[in-house]
């Protein structure tokens, strides 16, 4: 099957100055590096990692929100850069994005039906046409039908994400990047949306890049999950494979700071828990990026980067050591 | 006797709109030496509860309506502002969620890290430097000795998070109100820094309150926890009696809600609705309008915490019916 989304080489190098005022320089922050991943049409990959890691940009390169430094991403097996004005404006409805926040994605001086039908404005369609899609979505997202009519700051939290769902599904995409989509929310509105996102991928088909955090948020949610440290990605499985045998040390220890679910199964004192702070982005450690928490760094990981191994089918992993 | 007694504790603030109370009605019990875990989502009031107990709330706009906060005997409500600085510090320390605007930026860590020390105890220069670089090690910070002429912004979120553990316990406090200590924090050093507070919790023997919206941090740390819900306790257990049977609707509903790395269900059961805001909170039981239990007489009155197991209480009529 081709790939919906096909990333090869991926990066993204955000020039940063640095140095005093009278010095300056640029030095590249190097937020995504050659990053290769693909998504198969249907599927949800979860994407975890700590914050800096680089999920958020690399979620906006897949659907070419931001421009890449270098790589190339297939949509549905076409390159976009190849295409015209008029076929580009097209492959970019069928891409999607919903964010984090529920309070800044939203323009507050704009009803909600403005908001939703924003997309299809953009696209060209007409008023009658838009009040009925705009319609059907507030259905589709749980919202009442007269919310159109009213303002974001007239709305809770889940509502407004509900509100950001109906206007990123609006153009029928076939592809979403959901950014952290129940970060900023109550933890009791969290499941709302999480469900909510799940029964519209099952009724509209929909393809998803899930960025989360949580863990558990991404492993209920996903099919596949993808582990990123420091611009890379360092391992990839399928979610029950990835937390019942992670492989890499990082993924490892990402699963180990988790609270436990029930007092009877405190962690505490694991020893796989990491030491020491991520590492800048401006300054990645040479060789392996991990090598300075690394409790199984060898001499090799300082020096030489590692590549990405298959120790089992559909099991990717980037170590020297366990790989 | 309890090292603290919370009793009816109501703190109301003055806004735009009128007054609205924040906290009703609140009470609490805390031994020597436990952990009771505060957790409740935002605006709940869980910091105003830290807040009135270390009397650091601004009056106006704050005014505690009601109540009494019992510590070591004395009623610290009704202290002078003069004692109750004594007792911040060496009696009751607190930390904060957000370590960068509690550090003062204009200051080194060390400096901070002394001040606290000498406001409290008579000692020599020297013997205050020393104890400083001693709260710096405990609490994990490399070469301590080095970094005490650093300055917040040259430090990580977790070693800012380890400086204001570092001035929390510098006066060896007899109880340390952790609030969302972790929350601003990656995971991987949100294990970190949860291990440190158990570790230096065994080594000074402290009682801690530990305040949180996270059931995994309540489950890692609580021996007892107490669940808020829009300015009221609506729940009170042991840690594993919560766990195992939540009696309060609400309670249940928070832990089937969010998911955790070793269960597997494939719908998540959400808790309808969301939370009432300040000024529009329902009469009644004020969980009533998301309650999948709800009656009629829910939301007629205010639902009394109950005692319905051995050191179980909730505030719900429905429990048993
Ligand atoms: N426009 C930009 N200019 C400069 N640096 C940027 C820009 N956008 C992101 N970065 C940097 O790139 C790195 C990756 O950022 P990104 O937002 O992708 O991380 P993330 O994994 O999404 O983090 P979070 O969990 O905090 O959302 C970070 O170091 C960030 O500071
Ligand atoms: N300075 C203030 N003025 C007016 N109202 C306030 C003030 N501080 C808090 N409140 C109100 O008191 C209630 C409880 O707030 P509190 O900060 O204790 O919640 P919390 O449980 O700590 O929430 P969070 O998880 O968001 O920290 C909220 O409704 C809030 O709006
Ligand atoms: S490559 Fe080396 S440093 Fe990197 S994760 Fe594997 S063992 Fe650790
Ligand atoms: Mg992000
Ligand atoms: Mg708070």
């Amino acid at each position: 099957m081709t790939p919906l989304i096909q990333a090869t080489g991926l990066t993204k190098h955000f020039p940063v100055r640095t140095g005093g005022i009278l010095r300056r320089v640029t030095t590249p922050l190097r937020a995504v590096e050659a990053v290769d991943l693909s998504i198969q049409p249907g599927e949800t990959m979860g994407l975890v990692g700590e914050s800096g890691c680089g999920k958020s940009t690399l979620g906006r390169l897949l659907i070419r929100l931001i421009p890449a430094t270098a790589g190339q991403v297939l949509f549905d097996g076409v390159d976009l850069l190849t295409l015209d004005a008029a076929a580009l404006r097209r492959a970019r409805q069928a891409m999607q994005i919903v964010f984090q926040d529920p309070y800044g994605a939203l323009n507050p001086r704009m009803t909600v039906e403005d908001i939703i039908a924003e997309p299809l404005v953009i696209a060209g369609s007409t008023t009658i046409r838009r009040r009925a899609a705009v319609g059907e979505m507030l259905d589709k997202a749980g919202l009442p039908a007269n919310a159109r009519d009213r303002y974001p700051h007239e709305f809770s939290g889940g509502q407004r994400q509900r509100i950001g769902i109906a206007r990123a599904l609006i153009t029928r995409p076939r592809f979403v990047v959901c950014d952290e989509p129940v970060s900023a929310l109550d933890v009791s509105v969290q499941a709302q949306i999480v469900n909510l996102l799940a029964d519209l991928r099952a009724e509209l088909g929909l393809t998803y890049l899930f960025i989360a955090h949580d863990l558990a948020v991404v492993k209920h949610i996903s099919t596949r999950v993808a582990v990123m440290y420091l611009g890379k990605i360092v391992e990839l499985a399928d979610r029950d494979t990835l937390h019942a045998r992670p492989r890499h040390p990082y993924t490892r220890a990402l699963i180990a700071s988790v609270p436990a679910g029930h007092p009877s199964r405190r962690r505490r004192g694991e020893t796989r828990r990491l030491a020491g702070d991520i590492p800048s982005a401006l300054h990645p450690p040479p060789g392996c990026r991990f090598h300075t928490r690394c409790p199984l760094a060898i001499d090799i990981c300082r020096v030489t980067e590692p590549a990405v191994t298959e120790p089992e089918p559909g099991h990717l992993i980037a170590c020297h050591v366990e790989g | 006797m309890s090292l603290l007694s919370v009793a009816n504790l109501t703190t109301i603030f003055q806004t735009g709109s009128g007054e609205a109370a924040a906290i009703e009605n609140v009470s609490f019990d805390l031994q020597e030496g436990e952990i009771l875990g505060i957790v409740g989502e935002s605006g709940s009031g869980k910091s105003v509860t830290a807040l009135t107990i270390m009397g650091l709330l601004p009056t106006p706009p704050a005014r505690v309506a009601s109540g009494s906060v019992v510590f070591q005997g004395q009623d610290l409500l009704r202290l002078p502002e003069a004692a109750m600085r004594r007792i911040r510090g060496p009696g009751i320390a607190m930390v904060f969620q957000e370590p960068m605007t509690s550090l003062n930026p204009v200051f080194t860590i060390g400096e901070q890290v002394m001040e606290t020390i000498r406001a409290h105890e008579r000692l020599s220069q020297r013997a205050v430097f020393a104890r400083a670089v001693e709260m710096l090690e405990k609490v994990g910070i490399p070469s301590p000795a080095a970094r005490m002429t650093d300055y917040p912004h040259q430090l990580s979120g977790g070693q800012r998070q380890r400086v204001m553990l570092a001035i929390a316990l510098a006066c060896r406090p007899k109880l340390l109100i952790a609030d969302e200590p972790t929350t601003a924090l990656d995971v991987t050093i949100q294990a970190q820094i949860l291990d440190l507070i158990l570790d230096l919790r065994s080594e000074f023997g402290m009682a801690m309150i530990v305040i949180t919206h996270n059931m995994g941090v309540i489950a890692e740390t609580a021996d007892r926890v107490l669940v808020m819900y829009a300015g009221q306790a609506i729940e009170e257990a042991q840690v594993t009696d919560l766990f195992d049977h939540p009696l309060h609707p609400y309670t249940s509903g928070l832990l089937s809600c969010v998911p955790t790395l070793d269960q597997r269900e494939d719908r998540l059961a959400a808790i309808p609705g969301t939370l009432p805001e300040p000024g529009r909170r329902p009469p009644g039981c004020r969980f009533a309008p998301r309650c999948p239990r709800a009656i009629a007489e829910c939301r007629a009155a205010v639902p009394g915490l109950i005692m319905h197991a051995p050191a179980h209480t909730a505030a719900c009529i429905r429990i048993g019916a």
